[in-house]
């Protein structure tokens, strides 16, 4: 046995030798990619980044580079630095004159901001420390939210002054939020906190204009309320303070606030969003139709217009009874584009509740509950309004309707589960990209198709550019293994396809018509 | 013949195989040549496999297969102009080099012309040696282009490359080298930093290396030169020549607000709009040194310094700047001007190669061949945009190039669809009225038209068409 036990370790090791292969620096280097994502400016993707973990140094610290391409794919520049191996790279964003990267650090529940120049320098770093309750809330924020690449969540550029980031908290029962602005021209921070009373409060911001940051905030007594108050907040961007507080009331119209755009050069913004007439309940009732404000940064509201499902959008659109466009169901807006000719243009896409049969089925077997509901996106809308914000078109963009169910589906009404369904990008739009000064912009979405010529993904475009509004349609299934795409920068978009006999990535960048 | 038909044959006869059709300079391919070349060229890949000796055989093999198959691949993709007329001057012109230089076997070597654009000549070490029309049609005179020949004649009697090969793989294989990477292998910490300065220390070396060849090159290619009846001195001017040899031939031709700008159609500043992420371009001294290591030339003026001496006194007063067919010579250069437009295109780089047509257009508005190309690149461009294929033919902008490729890179990025089809459109039609009109031009025509929903002028066109071509 002895002897045998040795030929066949004399053979394992003959075999070892000869299986030796000579080793290669690139086979031994390893570097891991933690994450990318968009350098977004003015709503526009200026670059891209790449979060590598680069070299471990010790026990507790790795080096990192982060990787800035613009938006031709050109490395523009490798920063290096040593930090804890428990940071993680979240978002990013582009001033015009400076870029901010904002870390969370899990192991000091710390949140950090570090603002680069145009030279890869860094200039300023602001931290702000989460206690053990916002830290908990902060990352279930997080992981709930919509990982689109093109639309930032929580830190947003002030042209060449600085960013914005708001940071929902959480203090002792209350559910809030603070507002932060980080210079960028200078080391200058300072800190909006909102005074709440036993309320459940979250704020996104909306957009901001050279003097005002605007935050919509929404407020329930309690989590599971029904009763919802919409208010607009206008901070002033020079000193943190207050510059008004209004609820979204106008009249006998509530507004619930979508979107903003602001207007180039002076000082007033428009905000849209559904509109309802008296006591309705945002959160319950239908609404009313598409209320457009023209608002100044004292929070006056200039001038008003209210697109009624009945009357007005019913010229265009066929609405029922329950102020659903027919086929389309009820509308979320996702993107509100103002056009340097003036019009103003309102991307949406329809959504209905219905019944789930699966879930009906399963709860009729197994004598146990199941979703008996299911929310269902069914086509894209484009608003275009003159500048006296009057409906002057509305076109309904048809694609294969999608399933979307949640547990709880029940208990939500349809404007709930909607809002739950763009966090969780259920819904097809994928981005808005607008052109320098707003003279155009492209918006794009997924469909699934199902015909005798075509089966698979693709991407879709509206487009508007020189007064007209074009589609475009990019089928997206090829000979690679798999396609995916990321987004461009405006009237483009970045395809990648990986072939895996080959092991290559292609990516290009196609414009969209 | 219907309408319909005929339209069929014109749009499906319009491709970048005939895109210079009859009229333009012509460089009909050999394919028994080619078959002749490969043939010795496989006969030297076995011949030098066989030869390879020593305990890192197998990865001196890999290397030498990859150079085979590399060098393969440039007759499959159509990029040697093997044209009778075009390879008998050059082996005209190598004769001239190797019949007063023994040191080399005429069958030896293999000397081709390369369609690229690009404007470089190499030596791959085993013998074949590829001249790029992109660099021969910047030269001079015949002296220029022996002096390019001998530089690379050099290289292969010097066994740069195949010396360069031995080191490599004698350095990354050696004993020494493989323990220093398993000691790194092992390490937990700072792992990667060590392997980016082992692979730096070799990188330096390696270009160290190759600038040493580089001069060893240039040196022996006078040694060479002085022999024959060529113009020494020519060496220099060459030199200084490929000091500027960045910039294209014509570049001083290209006024994009002027060449798309139409009575019609005016030019848009916006297509011209630069909204990209830049940084400051500032390096410090520690990285430019860095930069300066990594080249794999000396600068053009330090290898003029070095072989001023030596020219001057090897000058012959009996010498010639041409010496084999100037005329030849003058034609080749100027029908490469179109061949490398036609390669562009053909190898699938339409930016390239309407640029490099808008920039010698600027130079001779009058050329025909010129504006169809540029025309019929811009229906290309239109019909892969709609198709979402143009990233696959274009380049993007990026900070290697020149700024006025930039610029029309940019252009083209700016451009939506149905500007494109009118750019195309204004382009050709400007020159409807002339009395050169030819059918490649006309075809260009009718399809840009159509793209543009001329369909009126389309039909006029194709009435045109069929009168004078069919």
């Amino acid at each position: 046995m002895k002897s045998l036990l040795l030929i066949t370790t004399s053979l394992f090791c003959l075999q070892q030798a000869n299986a030796q292969e000579k080793l290669s620096i690139d086979k031994v280097y390893k570097m891991s990619l933690r994450n990318a994502g968009t350098i977004i400016a003015d709503e526009q993707i200026k670059g891209y980044y790449y979060f590598f973990m680069s070299d471990k140094i010790d026990k507790r610290t790795n080096e990192y580079t982060l990787q800035i391409v613009d938006a031709n794919l050109n490395k523009l520049k490798d920063i290096k630095f040593q930090d804890s191996k428990k940071i993680v790279l979240l978002e990013s964003s582009f001033n015009g004159s400076s870029m901010v990267f904002m870390f969370y650090d899990d192991g000091e529940n710390l949140l950090d901001y570090r603002i680069y120049n145009l030279e890869g320098k860094q200039t300023y770093t602001y931290s702000k420390v989460l206690d053990k309750r916002s830290e908990a809330y902060f990352k279930q924020a997080v992981s709930q939210r919509d990982d689109e690449e093109s639309e930032n969540q929580n830190i947003f550029d002030i042209t060449n002054k600085g960013f914005v980031s708001i940071t929902q908290l959480r203090e002792n029962k209350k559910y809030t939020y603070d507002v932060n602005f980080y210079s960028s021209d200078k080391k200058r921070t300072w800190t909006y906190n909102p005074i709440e009373d036993g309320k459940f409060t979250t704020a996104q911001y909306l957009g901001a204009n050279d003097s005002i940051a605007l935050i919509e905030v929404l407020s329930r007594d309690k989590m599971m309320s029904k009763e919802m108050e919409s208010t607009i907040l206008g901070i002033n961007l020079s000193n943190g303070r207050k510059a008004f507080e209004i609820r979204t009331q106008d009249g006998k119209n509530q507004l619930y606030p979508m979107n903003i755009s602001t207007l180039k050069g002076g000082n007033s913004f428009l905000v849209i969003g559904p509109y309802f007439e008296g006591n309705d309940r945002v959160m319950q009732d239908k609404s009313d139709g598409i209320g457009i404000w023209e608002m100044n940064n004292q929070g006056k509201i200039l001038r008003s217009k209210y697109n009624s499902w009945a009357k007005d959008m019913s010229k265009h659109l066929k609405i029922d009874q329950k102020g659903r466009v027919a086929d389309l169901g009820y509308v979320f807006f996702h993107s509100l584009q103002q056009t340097e000719d003036g019009k103003l243009f309102a991307i949406g896409e329809g959504y209905r509740k219905t019944a789930n049969a699966a879930g009906i089925a399963m709860t009729i077997l197994t004598q146990s509950y199941s979703n008996v509901t299911k929310l269902v996106v069914t086509d894209m809308l484009l608003l275009e309004l003159n500048s006296q914000f009057e409906l002057s078109n509305a076109t309904i963009y048809e694609k294969n309707n999608n399933n979307f169910s949640i547990p709880g589906a029940d208990f939500a009404n349809a404007h709930t589960l909607a809002l739950v369904a763009k966090a969780y990008g259920a819904f097809d739009y994928s981005y808005t990209q607008a052109g320098k000064n707003h003279a155009s912009f492209t918006t794009t979405y997924t469909d699934y198709e199902r015909s005798k010529d075509y089966k698979g993904l693709t991407l879709n475009s509206i487009s508007y550019y020189d007064g007209k509004v074009t589609k475009d349609k990019i089928n997206l299934k090829s000979s690679a293994k798999w396609v995916s795409f990321l987004p461009a920068k405006q009237g483009s978009v970045l395809i990648m396809e990986y072939f895996k006999k080959d092991k290559r990535l292609d990516m290009h960048m196609e414009k969209l018509n | 013949m219907n309408t319909k038909t005929l339209l069929t044959i014109i749009l499906v006869n319009i491709s970048f195989t005939g895109l210079f059709g009859q009229v333009s300079p012509n460089f009909p391919s050999n394919p028994a040549f080619e078959q002749k070349t490969i043939d010795a060229i496989t006969k030297q890949y076995q011949k030098d496999i066989q030869n390879i000796q020593g305990p890192n055989k197998k990865y001196i093999a890999d290397i030498y297969k990859e150079r085979f198959t590399y060098i393969k691949e440039k007759f499959s993709k159509k990029e040697i102009l093997s044209d009778d007329e075009a390879q008998s001057y050059l082996d005209k012109l190598t004769n001239e080099i190797l019949k007063k230089n023994s040191v080399f076997k005429a069958e030896d070597v293999r000397i081709l012309f390369s369609r690229s654009y690009v404007p470089n000549a190499s030596s791959m070490g085993e013998g074949t040696i590829f001249f790029h029309i992109g660099l021969f049609h910047r030269l001079q005179n015949e002296s220029q282009a022996a002096f390019v020949l001998c530089h690379e004649l050099a290289h292969y009697y010097l066994d740069h490359t195949d010396n360069g090969i031995q080191k490599y793989v004698a350095t990354v294989y050696s004993d020494e080298f493989q323990k220093e990477l398993k000691k790194i292998q092992k390490t937990a910490y700072g792992r990667n930093n060590q392997l980016e300065k082992l692979a730096k220390n070799m990188m330096f070396k390696n270009r160290r290396h190759t600038r040493e060849f580089e001069q060893s090159a240039d040196s022996m290619a006078i040694e060479l030169l002085k022999n024959t009846n060529f113009d020494v001195r020519e060496a220099l001017s060459c030199l200084a020549l490929l000091d500027s040899v960045d910039r294209d031939k014509y570049h001083s031709g290209i006024q994009l607000e002027k060449q798309f700008n139409f009575s019609s159609y005016p030019f848009k500043k916006s297509w011209l709009n630069d909204d990209d992420l830049k940084f400051a371009v500032s390096k410090d001294e520690e990285a430019k040194k860095e930069e300066d290591s990594l080249k794999t030339h000396p600068e053009c003026s330090v290898r003029i310094e070095r072989l001023k001496e030596r020219v001057n006194s090897f000058y012959k007063t009996n010498s010639k700047q041409f010496v084999v067919d100037e005329k030849k010579f003058n034609h080749l250069k100027n029908a490469f001007d179109y061949e490398i437009i036609k390669y562009a295109f053909e190898s699938k780089n339409f930016s390239k190669g309407i640029f490099l047509g808008l920039e010698m257009q600027g130079a001779h508005p009058d050329d025909i061949i010129v504006r169809t190309a540029i025309g019929k690149g811009l229906n290309e461009v239109y019909k892969h945009q709609k198709d979402h294929t143009l990233g696959k033919i274009i380049d993007l902008p990026g900070p290697e190039y020149e700024r006025s490729y930039n610029d029309f890179l940019r252009l083209l990025q700016n451009l939506r669809l149905t500007e494109v089809a009118a750019l195309s459109y204004y382009f050709l039609a400007q020159y409807k009225t002339k009395n050169d009109l030819n059918e490649e031009y006309v075809q260009a025509l009718i399809e840009s038209a159509d793209h543009f929903e001329k369909f009126g002028e389309k039909q006029d066109w194709i009435d045109y068409y069929k009168k004078n071509f069919h």
